[in-house]
């Protein structure tokens, strides 16, 4: 379907759409931005309808984007994605980073005029860990003491170490020191519900007309399916910073779909478009187009446990044969960045870059081959294996090929691509049935640690059966620096055994694509890609 | 007639019951479920999540729960819209693929009824061909090409119409996805039609009208049309519920919120009361349809009516 969508606009682009748009459409265009502008009204897309609003139990990036405007947590992002007080005006921290006090505003409103106090907060995340909720983010708060008690062993969930001393003031008792913790507090689960219409209306508290916020906007229809319309809040605590009186998010799972509605006019922001529609959308609406760095690592992974990648020698063979920047280069002509190692790159935070990435490319493939040599393999005797990938789009398969082929030329190896429909394949992996796999990490948090903890033997994640004790020592000990610069550097050592052992194949670095309409003013790109409404409006380029 | 009916009706139960049953120990024999995600939840978690949807039990035990819950007339709630139960899901959706579809059937009887009468009528000559060519293409052009095909000339070029979207029903939003549903319909109709004319045409009760003197469109709708439309009433009755059960292609690519895209979607995510509540749905109108079709053949053919 998707590909018949590319075709039918790669025709446009070989046909009338290639050139430069008349006049006449021009003025067109003019007339219909000046009507949006003047409604003030912002129409984005989100890629799936929401599971639920329910901060609790949401877990997927349509519903962190809704939330984002439904609620607001003690600490906000700002359009740069930078921390900012928000219900809590200020907070103080304790010498060992375990003790947190937020003093909360005394203005904040929530939607039917009830003020925002610290108890919201308490009833808000201990329901997140109240097994009644069955919420996937509870493991969100094992930084915090007590969770981890809760999730294991059975402990009350009014265990969980957040208390209301005052009505404006929230403490929280970590049970370990968690230089993020602050990002974290912007998420959605963190952010605090009405208890009142939540014990009121039970599991139908997020429908239109019942959900009762504390956001920038409130939820005014929803149609499953389809539009999801929001309206100013004017109880919002900062109303007077909120430029645009009306949002609308509409779900549409079909990339080459959602381009065609912004190229109509339907839309004003885009979450995301094919890869390859640069080449013809460049010339028609310029810098609308947007392609942004993105808090996100595309690679393969292997058992480290099971022969053939039980041996360290054919990993880093595997690791060493692949031409990245052919890959990045030529597959997508440059529009991602080639990865060689697992963290991408991050303000702060210099990666460990291994050695044979700066080799010619002769040197580096004749390491490779000795080493796959070294191994046992040879032209005689290859390695044969399947890379198992769940169903994606043209541009992944496209780069798999390509990978497959760098092998064989490179090595000699056999890596036949297996495809498998998505959730079999999160299966698959969870009980570790592949040897070689594809393995994309987005992080949820701007700290190394969100990819580092991926190897651990701890993390749900490691599919790798990848177990160092020396690697989990040093990320544990670089976790508890609560200098940043400290803890970089920590980080970092903790990098280089991981490019060590070669357990993950790093390919390239994600990137966020958006079409973005020219009058959407506000926006400003940030890794880790969040976008509130409240920060955005709508208005003739230029004009403040 | 009754006798029909009644006839139906007994299997109509037995039918579903096997649609029910298949179905479910189908979706769960699915590897994957519905909660494997990329972000791995923590074991105890996942065992939390799991309970509350009862996939704890065993998958029999799932059953006998579905089938008492079923016979409330419970379709349950959706695995992945949390806060939503499927019975209401398809509340919402259902009307809005009633009116796409109904409509595009509409148009598609009132073009391919008349364009496969008047191919009939002279077999062979240019009428006829161009309406054959025509029909290949609306059939063999799929939807998922000829629905972008539209959007990319009516609402990105021309911005006559918008690109997607439901809009409240508006006819401006409802302009471009009932057209593109419509043009294989309107192909496989008017086939159909000229098959049937074709046939009836050669009839002896025709030529014995001809030799009256009686004029082409007497010819034509008074005594060929009622025989000639029986083979397009038994196509008719599958197409309804094809038509108003919705199309992912149409709905995804003008992003409509029908309940088309619950079976694919509800397939992928591994929610099985979705999809077992499009599913009977599902199997509920192809019965009656094909009832209702049995019916009108019966009205149509008086020796059906004889037979029974």
């Amino acid at each position: 379907m998707i590909r018949a969508v590319i075709c039918a606009l790669a025709l446009c682009s070989l046909t009338a759409c290639d050139q430069a748009p008349s006049a006449s459409q021009v003025a067109r265009d003019n007339v219909a931005i000046a009507a949006q502008i003047a409604t003030g009204h912002l129409r984005r897309q989100i890629s799936q309808f929401p599971r639920t609003l329910d901060p609790a139990l949401n877990e997927d990036v349509a519903a962190y984007t809704i939330t984002d405007d439904l609620f607001e947590g003690l600490v906000r992002l700002d359009a740069g994605g930078s921390v900012v007080p928000a219900v809590a005006e200020r907070w103080e921290t304790s010498a060992d980073g375990l003790v947190w006090r937020f003093f909360l505003r005394r203005d904040a409103r929530w939607s039917n005029g009830d003020p925002v106090t610290a108890a919201d907060f308490v009833f808000a995340w201990r329901r997140v860990m109240n097994p009644a909720t069955a919420s996937p983010a509870a493991q969100q708060f094992v930084a915090i003491a007590g969770a981890q008690e809760i999730l294991t062993d059975g402990a009350s969930f009014e265990q969980l170490a957040v208390t209301a001393p005052s009505p404006y003031e929230v403490r929280v008792q970590l049970s370990t020191p968690t230089p993020y913790f602050l990002y974290l507090l912007s998420n959605c689960w963190f952010m605090p519900v009405h208890e009142a219409s939540v014990l009121k209306h039970g599991k139908q508290w997020t429908e239109a007309g019942k959900l009762v916020g504390n956001g920038a906007f409130v939820l005014k229809s929803v149609t499953v399916n389809g539009p999801i319309e929001l309206q100013r809040n004017p109880t919002y605590r900062d109303a007077s910073a909120v430029r645009l009186q009306a949002v609308t998010f509409y779900p549409i799972n079909d990339a080459a779909a959602a381009t065609a509605r912004f190229l109509a006019g339907d839309l004003d922001i885009t979450d995301r478009f094919q890869i390859g529609d640069i080449a013809w959308l460049r010339p028609q609406i310029g810098e609308q187009v947007r392609l942004e760095p993105y808090f996100g690592t595309v690679m393969m992974a292997m058992d480290v446990t099971r022969p053939p990648f039980s041996d360290l020698r054919l990993r880093r063979a595997m690791v060493m044969a692949l031409d990245r920047e052919i890959l990045t280069g030529k597959v997508f002509k440059g529009y991602f960045t080639p990865a060689y190692q697992l963290v991408p790159p991050l303000p702060g935070y210099t990666p460990a870059r291994p050695e044979w990435a700066d080799l010619p490319d002769a040197a580096r493939h004749r390491e490779a081959q000795r080493l796959y040599e070294e191994a046992g393999y040879s032209a005689d005797r290859p390695l044969d294996v399947e890379l198992w990938y769940p169903t994606a789009d043209a541009d992944t398969r496209r780069v798999l090929e390509a990978m497959s082929a760098m092998w064989r030329m490179n090595l000699g190896a056999n890596i036949r691509l297996a495809n498998e429909e998505w959730r079999v394949h999160q299966q698959n992996r969870r009980i570790r049935k592949h040897r070689l796999f594809f393995y994309p990490w987005i992080g949820d948090y701007p700290d190394a640690l969100t990819f580092l903890a991926l190897p651990l033997a701890s993390s749900g994640q490691n599919y790798m059966g990848y177990n160092n004790a020396a690697y989990a020592e040093a990320v544990d000990a670089a976790a508890r620096i609560v200098d940043e610069a400290g803890r970089n550097g920590a980080y970092r050592r903790a990098e280089k055994i991981l490019n060590d052992d070669a357990v993950i194949i790093p390919i390239y670095f994600y990137r966020s694509r958006h079409l973005l309409g020219s009058y959407v003013q506000g926006w400003r790109n940030n890794p880790m890609d969040r976008h509130p409404s409240r920060d955005l409006y709508l208005a003739v380029p230029g004009v403040p | 007639m009754l006798r029909i009916v009644v006839r139906r009706c007994v299997s109509v139960v037995a039918t579903l019951f096997a649609i029910v049953t298949l179905a479910f120990f189908l979706l769960h024999a699915a590897p994957g479920g519905p909660f494997d995600s990329e972000k791995e939840v923590m074991p105890e978690v996942r065992e939390r999540i799991e309970q509350s949807f009862h996939l704890d039990e065993s998958t029999p035990k799932q059953y006998a729960r579905y089938l008492r819950q079923l016979l409330k007339g419970d379709l349950g709630p959706s695995f992945q819209y949390h806060d939503q139960r499927v019975s209401d899901l398809i509340r919402a959706g259902l009307p809005i693929d009633l009116k796409i579809g109904g409509f595009a059937l509409l148009l598609a009887i009132l073009i391919g009824v008349p364009l496969g009468a008047i191919a009939a009528w002279r077999p062979g000559s240019w009428l006829d061909k161009g309406a054959g060519f025509a029909a290949v293409l609306g059939i063999s052009v799929p939807v998922y090409v000829a629905a972008p095909l539209l959007i990319l000339v009516f609402a990105v070029t021309l911005r006559w119409l918008p690109a997607g979207g439901w809009g409240d029903g508006a006819m401006r939003n409802l302009v471009l996805p009932v057209l593109a549903m419509a043009l294989p319909y309107i192909a496989y109709i008017s086939r159909i039609t000229r098959g049937g004319f074709v046939t009836a045409l050669a009839e002896p009760y025709i030529r014995t009208a001809k030799a009256k003197g009686l004029g082409t469109a007497a010819i034509l709708f008074r005594h060929a049309l009622r025989p000639a439309l029986i083979p397009l009433v038994a196509f008719l009755g599958p197409a309804i519920v094809g038509a108003i059960t919705g199309s992912i292609a149409i709905e995804t690519t003008f992003g409509l919120p029908g309940i088309g895209r619950f079976f694919v979607d509800g397939a992928f995510n591994r929610d099985y009361t979705l999809v077992m509540g499009v599913t009977i749905l599902y199997g509920v109108l192809i019965v009656l349809a094909n009832l209702l079709a049995d019916l009108v053949h019966a009205a149509l053919d008086p020796r059906v009516r004889t037979h029974e």
